[in-house]
C-alpha cells in the first residue's frame, strides 16, 4: 500500500496546486479543507505523512495535533504557515513535526521533508505492526497463561510463580509450554521481546 | 467821516444809529459800552441797522469847540438825512446837547446813558420828549468787600487817583464808603500827583496793602491817561495786590478785578433798549431790566501771580480774562469730541489691524488644522494598513506559491510524459484564478495607500463591504472571527469618498474585532449589515463582545478616548468626522442579545 500525503489547507489554490506537484511525482495525495474534515475520514492504518496548515478555520493546525496525538496516530506532521507565526514551530517540532515550512516553500523543501516524513512513518509502521502482532499472539492466552507470563517475564521461577499464585508447580510448568506453544517461542528471553512489543511491560 | 455808510445803504430801508459819547474813543469804558450796545441793538432787526459813532472829546483841550463842531454838524445835516435814534453816553452829554443841540436833534428818539451823579442834566431838562435815560449807579462797597475777602490779613487800602472830574468823582465813590470799613481797614486817599511821583509813592506801600485805583485820567502835570494804562503801571510797580472798580481795564492788564461795574453789561442793556425802539415799542412801555451792572470779573493772570486761582472768595459765576485754558475751556467739548473721535479712530484703526493679523492667523491655522486632519486620517489609515499589509503580503502569497507549484507540475509531467489535455487545461484555469486573486489583492492594497483625495463619486456599498470584508478576513480569521455579511440589495449607490468610507467601515471592523478578543471561539461572530431604510443607506457593524463601557459611552466619539491599551482613540473621532463631511449620521448602540452595533448613514443616490 502507497504511503499517501495527507494536505489539510483551507486555501483551495494551495490544495490543488499542491496536489498537482506531488500527483506529477507520483504521490498519493488526500486533500481536506479543515481539521474537521479529516478527522471524519476513517483511519489510516498505513504510512504516509500530513501537510497540515496551521491557520485553519475551525480546529487550528496545533490543535489538530494535539488530538491526533491523544488519538495515538502516528502521522508524522508536516506544517506550512501563510503567516508570520514562526514563533509556533518550536512548540509543534517540540510536539513530533518533521518540519516547518512557510509558504511559498520551495518544492525541494517540501520534498525533502516528505521523504523524512515517510521514513519516520515506515519505521513507525514497523514499530506498529510489531506491537500489533504481540498483542494479538497476547490476546490468544487465557487469563490464567497472561497472569502467569506476567511473573514469568518478570524472571521468576516456576516455582517462584507457583507459590505467589498459590499453585502448584507443575500446574505453572504446564501453562508454560501451552503458552510458548501459543506465542510461538523457545525461551523466557523471547517471550519477554513479545511482551515488551505488546506493552505489557515497557 | 459819516458819510460814507450812508451812500452804502441809501438804496434800502437802513436804520441809522448814531451815538455820541462825551469823551475820546480812547476812554476804555467806551469801548466797553460800545461792544455791549453792538452786540444787542441788532438782534431780532430785519433792517441793517448803521451805528455811526462820535466822540465829543471834552477834556481834551480848555474850550468844547471841537463837541460842538460836532453837534452843529448834526444839527444841519439832520436836513437830509434820517436818524432813526440818538444814544447819548456822558457823563457831560448832557450839558453839551443843552448847549448846541438843534431843536430838531432834540426831537430824535433819545437813549441817554449817564452816571447818576446828582444834579445832573435831564431829558427832561433838553426838553427831549422821546426819550429814555440809562442810569449806572456805582457801589463800590461791594466791590471793596470782594477784594477784601481776597485778601482777608491786609488791612490799610491806598486809593489811587488822578486830577480829571471823572477820577474826582470815583474817588468820591470811595470816600464815601469809607467809614463802612472802620475800624477794621484804613483807608489813605492819594491824589493830585504826577506819574512819577505816584509810581514813587506806590513802590513804598507795603506788600500787605490793598491798592485801588478807580480812576486816573490826567496827572498833576495834565498829562493824560487811560486808567487800565494806569492800573497797569501801578500793579507792575506795587508789590500789595491793585483793584479797578470798573470791568474798563480788567483785560488790558489792568488789576486783579473784582465785583466791578461792568460797562459792557451797562452797553448790552443799552442796546437792548435801542432796539425795542427801533422795533417801534413807545418809549413809555420799555421797561429797565436791569440796574444793576455789577459782575465779577477776574484778570486770571493777575490772580495766578496772586496765588488767588483757587481762592473760595471767588464766585464760581466769575468771568476770566487771559485765561491760559481759556481756548481749551471754551472748545472743551469740540476738542474733547475731536480727540475722542481721533482716538476712537485710532482703536477702530488698531482693532481693523489687529482682526486682520487674527484672521490671517486663524487662516494659517486653519490650514494647518485641515492638514494635520488629512495627516490623521492618512495616519490612520496607514496604521490600519500595516497592521493588513502583513497578513495581504502572506495573503498574496498564497496564489503565488500555488501558480508555482502548478507550473512546476505541469513541467513534471511533461518530463514524464503523463500529461493529459484536459489536466493540462485544468492547470492552466488553476494558475489563471490564482494570477487574477493575486491581482485582486494588489489592487485592493493600493486603493487604500492612495494619497488623500477629497474627491467624490458614486460608490457602490454593497460592493465596499464585500471588498472590505476580503480585504480584512485573513486579518481578523487569525483571531477566528467570522464575518458574516447580509445585505439588503444587489446594488445601493451613495455620493462619497470610497476611501474614506472604506476608512470608517475598516475602524468599525476592527473595533468590533478588538471586543471581542475574549470571547470564546465560537462566540466570535462579526456581522456586517447593509440597509436601505427610505432613502438613507445603513451600514452596521456588531460584535457580540461585552458591549460599550457606561465610562466611555458618552464620549464614544470624542477623541482620546479608547478602552484599547495600544490605542489612540482618534479612529471614532474621525469616523464621525468623515460621515459627517458626507453630511451622514453615525452612531452606536447596545444590542439586547449582548455586543455592540456601529453604524453610519447615508443619503442614497437615486438612479
Amino acid at each position: 500500500m502507497n504511503p499517501i500525503v495527507f494536505i489539510i489547507d483551507d486555501d483551495i489554490s494551495i490544495r490543488r496546486s499542491l496536489t498537482f506537484l506531488l500527483t506529477a511525482r507520483d504521490f498519493t495525495v488526500e486533500t481536506f479543507s479543515s481539521s474537521e474534515e479529516f478527522l471524519e475520514r476513517e483511519k489510516h492504518d498505513g504510512t504516509g505523512c500530513l501537510i497540515l496548515d496551521i491557520n485553519l478555520e475551525g480546529k487550528s493546525g496545533m490543535e489538530l495535533q494535539d488530538e491526533l496525538i491523544v488519538l495515538g496516530s502516528h502521522l508524522p506532521i508536516i506544517f506550512i504557515t501563510s503567516q508570520g507565526n514562526l514563533h509556533l514551530s518550536v512548540e509543534t517540532i517540540r510536539k513530533g513535526a518533521i518540519n516547518f515550512l512557510q509558504k511559498p516553500f520551495e518544492e525541494e523543501e517540501l520534498l525533502n521533508s516528505i521523504r523524512e516524513a515517510f521514513q519516520l512513518s515506515e519505521s513507525f509502521k514497523a514499530e506498529h505492526d510489531k506491537s500489533r502482532s504481540a498483542k494479538s499472539l497476547i490476546d490468544t492466552l487465557t487469563k490464567r497463561e497472561t497472569e502467569i507470563l506476567k511473573f514469568l517475564i518478570t524472571g521468576m521461577l516456576n516455582k517462584q510463580t507457583a507459590a505467589e499464585l498459590n499453585i502448584a508447580e507443575h500446574t505453572v510448568q504446564l501453562h508454560k509450554l501451552s503458552i510458548c506453544k501459543k506465542l510461538g517461542v523457545k525461551s523466557i528471553p523471547e517471550m519477554i521481546t513479545i511482551s515488551r512489543n505488546a506493552g505489557l511491560i515497557p | 467821516m459819516f458819510l460814507i455808510p450812508l451812500k452804502t445803504y441809501s438804496q434800502e430801508k437802513v436804520r441809522n444809529v448814531v451815538i455820541i459819547f462825551s469823551y475820546s474813543s480812547t476812554l476804555p469804558a467806551y469801548e466797553n459800552i460800545l461792544t455791549g450796545i453792538k452786540s444787542t441793538i441788532r438782534e431780532n432787526i430785519d433792517e441793517p441797522v448803521n451805528i455811526i459813532s462820535e466822540y465829543l472829546d471834552i477834556g481834551r483841550s480848555d474850550n468844547d469847540d471841537y463837541a460842538r463842531l460836532i453837534i452843529n454838524m448834526y444839527n444841519s445835516k439832520l436836513k437830509e438825512f434820517n436818524i432813526d435814534l440818538l444814544i447819548t453816553v456822558g457823563p457831560g452829554i448832557n450839558d453839551l446837547l443843552l448847549k448846541y443841540g438843534s431843536s430838531e436833534l432834540k426831537a430824535l428818539k433819545t437813549v441817554n446813558c449817564d452816571a447818576d451823579i446828582p444834579g445832573r442834566i435831564t431829558l427832561r431838562d433838553l426838553k427831549i420828549r422821546y426819550g429814555i435815560e440809562l442810569l449806572t449807579n456805582f457801589k463800590v462797597v461791594n466791590t471793596l468787600k470782594e477784594a477784601f475777602a481776597l485778601f482777608p490779613d491786609y488791612k490799610d487800602v491806598f486809593v489811587i487817583s488822578g486830577v480829571s472830574s471823572l477820577d474826582s468823582y470815583f474817588g468820591s465813590l470811595l470816600r464815601q464808603t469809607e467809614n463802612e470799613f472802620e475800624p477794621l481797614h484804613h483807608f489813605k486817599f492819594i491824589s493830585g500827583l504826577t506819574m512819577d511821583s505816584t509810581i514813587s509813592f506806590v513802590r513804598t506801600i507795603p506788600a500787605n496793602s490793598i491798592v485801588v485805583v478807580p480812576g486816573f485820567l490826567l496827572d498833576a502835570a495834565k498829562i493824560p491817561f487811560s486808567t487800565p494804562e494806569v492800573l497797569d503801571i501801578i500793579s507792575r510797580n506795587s508789590r500789595a495786590p491793585v483793584f479797578p472798580i470798573t470791568d474798563a481795564a480788567v483785560n488790558k492788564k489792568g488789576g486783579i478785578g473784582g465785583y466791578l461795574f461792568s460797562y459792557n453789561s451797562f452797553g448790552k442793556e443799552a442796546g437792548r433798549i435801542s432796539r425795542e425802539i427801533l422795533n417801534g415799542k413807545q418809549i413809555n412801555d420799555i421797561i429797565l431790566n436791569r440796574n444793576n451792572f455789577y459782575e465779577h470779573i477776574y484778570d486770571w493772570n493777575e490772580l495766578k501771580r496772586w496765588h488767588l486761582t483757587d481762592s473760595k472768595a471767588i464766585p464760581s459765576n466769575s468771568i476770566f480774562y487771559n485765561r491760559d485754558d481759556s481756548f481749551f475751556e471754551l472748545y472743551k467739548w469740540y476738542i474733547l469730541g475731536v480727540f475722542l473721535f481721533i482716538l476712537s479712530q485710532t482703536f477702530l484703526i488698531l482693532y481693523l489691524f489687529r482682526l486682520n493679523k487674527r484672521q490671517k492667523e486663524i487662516n494659517l491655522k486653519m490650514e494647518e488644522t485641515e492638514s494635520m486632519y488629512r495627516e490623521l486620517i492618512r495616519t490612520d489609515r496607514l496604521s490600519k494598513m500595516s497592521t493588513l499589509t502583513a497578513s495581504l503580503s502572506h495573503e498574496l502569497f498564497q496564489p503565488l506559491a500555488a501558480i508555482r507549484y502548478t507550473a512546476e507540475a505541469g513541467k513534471l509531467f511533461i518530463d514524464s510524459d503523463k500529461l493529459e489535455m484536459s489536466k493540462a487545461y485544468q492547470m492552466f484555469e488553476n494558475i489563471l484564478e490564482d494570477d487574477i486573486r493575486a491581482t485582486k489583492i494588489i489592487t485592493s492594497v493600493k486603493s487604500l495607500m492612495k494619497t488623500d483625495s477629497q474627491e467624490k463619486e458614486n460608490v457602490d456599498l454593497n460592493a465596499l463591504i464585500s471588498e472590505t470584508a476580503t480585504l480584512i478576513s485573513t486579518d481578523v480569521k487569525k483571531d477566528k472571527i467570522k464575518i458574516k455579511v447580509a445585505c439588503d440589495a444587489d446594488k445601493i449607490i451613495v455620493f462619497g469618498n470610497k476611501i474614506q468610507l472604506q476608512q470608517v467601515l475598516m475602524n468599525f471592523i476592527r473595533n468590533a474585532a478588538a471586543a471581542m478578543e475574549k470571547n470564546d471561539p465560537e462566540n466570535k461572530i462579526l456581522g456586517i449589515t447593509l440597509k436601505v431604510i427610505k432613502d438613507e443607506a445603513i451600514v452596521s457593524v456588531r460584535d457580540s463582545g461585552p458591549g460599550i463601557d457606561a465610562s466611555v459611552r458618552e464620549k464614544l466619539f470624542k477623541p482620546f478616548v479608547s478602552t484599547k491599551k495600544d490605542g489612540f482613540g482618534i479612529g471614532l473621532t474621525l469616523c464621525k468626522s468623515l460621515i459627517e463631511s458626507h453630511n451622514g449620521k453615525i452612531w452606536a448602540e447596545d444590542l439586547p442579545e449582548g455586543g455592540t452595533m456601529f453604524s453610519f448613514s447615508l443619503k442614497m443616490v437615486r438612479n
